[in-house]
């Protein structure tokens, strides 16, 4: 493999990883903070998409637009969800799998029936492609890294640095002592679920442009973000950057040098490694037990 | 905690278990040539069926006549599902055929009734659904399925009870039924005809991606054979899994092995892989230097990938452009029963469901009152039909159709020209 080839691959592969970032940093905080396994994610992210393409593609709107209001249609539905259903389950690990796994298909099969069959195309905002000698990018991939390193600052933000980031911590580490202390928990969970559920409809907005948007967009991106969420540890989010970084990386690389099919193989196993040796991810938050 | 993420952990591989599942029976759908390729996709609200379960039924009586005088056929296709997409134009046309034939009077004036299965793109759920039709609704034959996994599912049940199928997707050409009729292209009307052209007419440089099935495999090994055959030059040669969204590494390699030179990127993916691919392929403004061409493409592509698609090869039997009278007809009728929207998304294997449907019509006519399945298998030798994509004749021995093999470029208002066809129409050579 020649020298600009594999710095090619190696940026394509950064690009990339910013995707799979934001397209699960709603798993990871649904699933680090709350304890449920969230298998409507990625149905989630197909409504985000499908958002973009009506407010985008369809009305005209401004891309930021579309991102805003997948962003927060998706919140919405979160907080309605949670209060519906999710609640009644915390600390009942498969009766939660059951409910996620339920709104999954209500999803899915409520865009088939509803928006029809057919492929739905969301054009790039932006379409320049950059070139550093034998290095290229589309400019959009900038954007989509941007946007994910913006978000997860964000995120970060919220967490560590505001009142009820710190209302959302003390009720993971101790509910009960959260409560008695005055904190309203339940306003905490509903909040903390519809965060991630609308993040996840924002990450679908902004994957729209790089394929065709479908009622079947989620299934494709299952396996990669729940893996990238077992990899990086389901309470840490630098864990969730790290992982997707080196997931990304790896597969591209070793792509290069074989095929993409052999990549996953590879990155597959590797995952099932580090999960056997450190069950907990690679990146654990420290906290107290 | 320490359980709670054993747990989660054994959730998740649980989830990308089911994951891959649905990838592996997705791909061994595409055996089709066609992988989740077309759409017909008919609104929700103009679609006498959609609405209904899985596995659920919906009569849709041939009206007016008796019961006793009229044939009850069944049609089985994924109204829901990952190839729904693709069906739906195949549903609505054999819908379209049906009342056709029965408004012109029907089978020597008995009535077809259709009953409709859904088995979403779910081989065990063909097979359960096939022997309802034959069991409960007691049909006289079945038209329908798409993917080669759900066909070979059900080929013991049409044994056992003794029912045909007429299967209107062009497949693999491997291992016919004898209770099966095919009315779509097999390899041999396909592409033994389309790299001989792309080498003539495109570029001698080939890089091959397909996806990880036996469909994509077979057809890139015999592009390879050709390719050597008539002196062509493999650059690259590519795997990706279906599930694949991302093709960057796919297009850095692509760029950087073939250079300045033209060459063809010879592509067959799945559905959602493959509008992926198109996609972030354009955007990369590959699609200056290389050129698509695929097995894949068909109108439902087009019409939804805008410029994406433009200046891309596709091949198969028929492409919506063509122009005859019957064609003309078929559009129109269409585009009147489901919208002038759906009508530019009919796709070829639309196309040959309502020739599967016209074929049997006169199968059953030639039958009679003897409804057997042998009878009505026999009576489907050479028969022909002026199709939309020109005359066909069923081949008596294999029970395939002769058509042309045609090559069509994708055009800026996604519309497919046909800017090749054989003169004359091939006949078909299933391998046993």
């Amino acid at each position: 493999m020649s020298p600009s080839m594999l710095l090619q691959l190696l940026v394509s592969g950064l690009a990339s990883s910013f995707v799979l970032l934001l397209t699960s940093l709603g798993l990871v905080i649904i699933l680090g903070y709350m304890k449920v396994v969230n298998l409507a994610h990625t149905e989630m992210l197909m409504s985000g998409a499908f958002i973009c393409y009506y407010v985008y593609q369809a009305a005209g709107l401004p891309f930021i637009v579309a991102l805003l209001t997948a962003f927060a249609v998706s919140f919405l539905f979160g907080a309605l969800v949670e209060r519906l259903i999710i609640c009644h389950f915390y600390g009942k690990m498969s009766e939660t799998l059951l409910a996620t796994y339920a709104i999954s298909i209500l999803l899915k099969q409520g865009a088939l029936l509803l928006l029809g069959k057919n492929y739905k195309k969301v054009d790039y905002p932006v379409k320049a492609v950059f070139q550093w000698g034998s290095v290229y990018l589309e400019s959009y991939k900038l954007v989509v890294a941007g946007l994910s390193v913006g978000v997860l600052l964000l995120t970060l933000l919220l967490i560590y640095k505001t009142k009820t980031g710190r209302m959302i911590r003390a009720a993971m580490q101790n509910r009960s002592m959260t409560e008695s202390l005055g904190i309203n928990t339940k306003k905490v969970d509903t909040l903390t679920f519809a965060y991630g559920m609308g993040l996840a409809g924002l990450a679908g907005a902004v994957i729209a442009p790089l394929s065709t948007v479908t009622y079947t967009l989620g299934e494709s991106w299952l396996t990669n973000t729940f893996m990238n969420v077992v990899m990086g540890g389901v309470s840490s989010l630098f864990g969730t950057l790290a992982s997707s970084v080196l997931i990304q990386e790896s597969v591209s690389v070793i792509s290069g040098l074989s095929n993409s099919v052999t990549a996953q193989i590879i990155v597959l196993l590797v995952v099932i490694v580090v999960v056997r040796l450190k069950p907990d991810g690679l990146f654990t938050a420290k906290e107290r037990r | 905690m320490k359980t709670f993420k054993q747990l989660a952990l054994t959730l998740v591989a649980l989830a990308t278990a089911l994951s891959m599942g649905a990838c592996a029976a997705g791909s061994s759908s595409t055996a089709a040539g066609s992988t989740a390729a077309t759409a017909g996709s008919t609104a929700a609200a103009s679609d006498p069926a959609s609405g209904s379960a899985s596995g659920e039924q919906t009569t849709a009586a041939g009206s007016a006549a008796a019961d006793g005088d009229s044939i009850k056929i069944g049609l089985v296709f994924s109204l829901t599902g990952a190839t729904a997409i693709s069906e739906q134009c195949m549903y609505n046309s054999a819908v379209l055929a049906i009342d056709e034939i029965n408004a012109a009077g029907g089978i020597d004036g008995r009535q077809i009734d259709y009953i409709v299965k859904d088995y979403a793109t779910d081989a065990d759920t063909a097979v359960k659904v096939v022997k309802d039709l034959i069991l409960q609704d007691q049909v006289s034959a079945i038209v329908g399925l798409y993917t080669s996994a759900s066909r070979v599912a059900v080929e013991p049940v049409l044994e056992e009870y003794k029912v045909p199928l007429v299967y209107p997707t062009f497949y693999e050409g491997e291992s016919p039924n004898p209770y099966v009729v095919y009315t779509g292209a097999v390899p041999n009307q396909q592409g033994d005809y389309f790299i001989p052209y792309l080498m003539d007419n495109v570029s001698k440089n080939f890089y091959l991606i397909g996806t990880d099935t036996t469909y994509a495999a077979t057809i890139n090994e015999q592009a390879k054979t050709k390719l050597a055959e008539l002196g062509g030059n493999l650059v690259g040669e590519e795997l990706v899994s279906s599930d694949t969204t991302d093709f960057s590494d796919v297009i850095a390699k692509i760029r950087n092995q073939t250079g300045d030179e033209g060459c063809v990127i010879y592509a067959n993916l799945n559905g959602d892989s493959g509008t992926a691919f198109y996609t972030q392929f354009h955007a990369a403004g590959l699609a200056d230097n290389y050129t698509i061409a695929s097995f894949i493409m068909d109108e439902s592509f087009s019409t939804a990938l805008g410029e994406a698609a433009v200046g891309t090869y596709a091949c198969v039997n028929y492409f919506n452009s063509i122009d005859t009278t019957a064609n003309k007809t078929y559009l129109e009728n269409y585009a009147a029963r489901f919208g002038e929207d759906q009508a530019k998304a009919v796709t070829a294997v639309g196309e040959s469901t309502y020739d599967a449907v016209n074929l049997l019509a006169q199968a059953l006519q030639k039958s009679g009152s003897d409804l057997s399945a042998d009878t009505i298998l026999a009576n489907f030798d050479n028969l022909t039909f002026d199709a939309p994509q020109g005359t066909i004749t069923v081949d008596p021995e294999t029970h395939h159709i002769y058509c042309k093999a045609r090559i069509g470029l994708v055009q800026a208002d996604g519309s497919i020209k046909v800017v090749y066809e054989t003169d004359d129409v091939i006949k078909p050579e299933p391998t046993k």
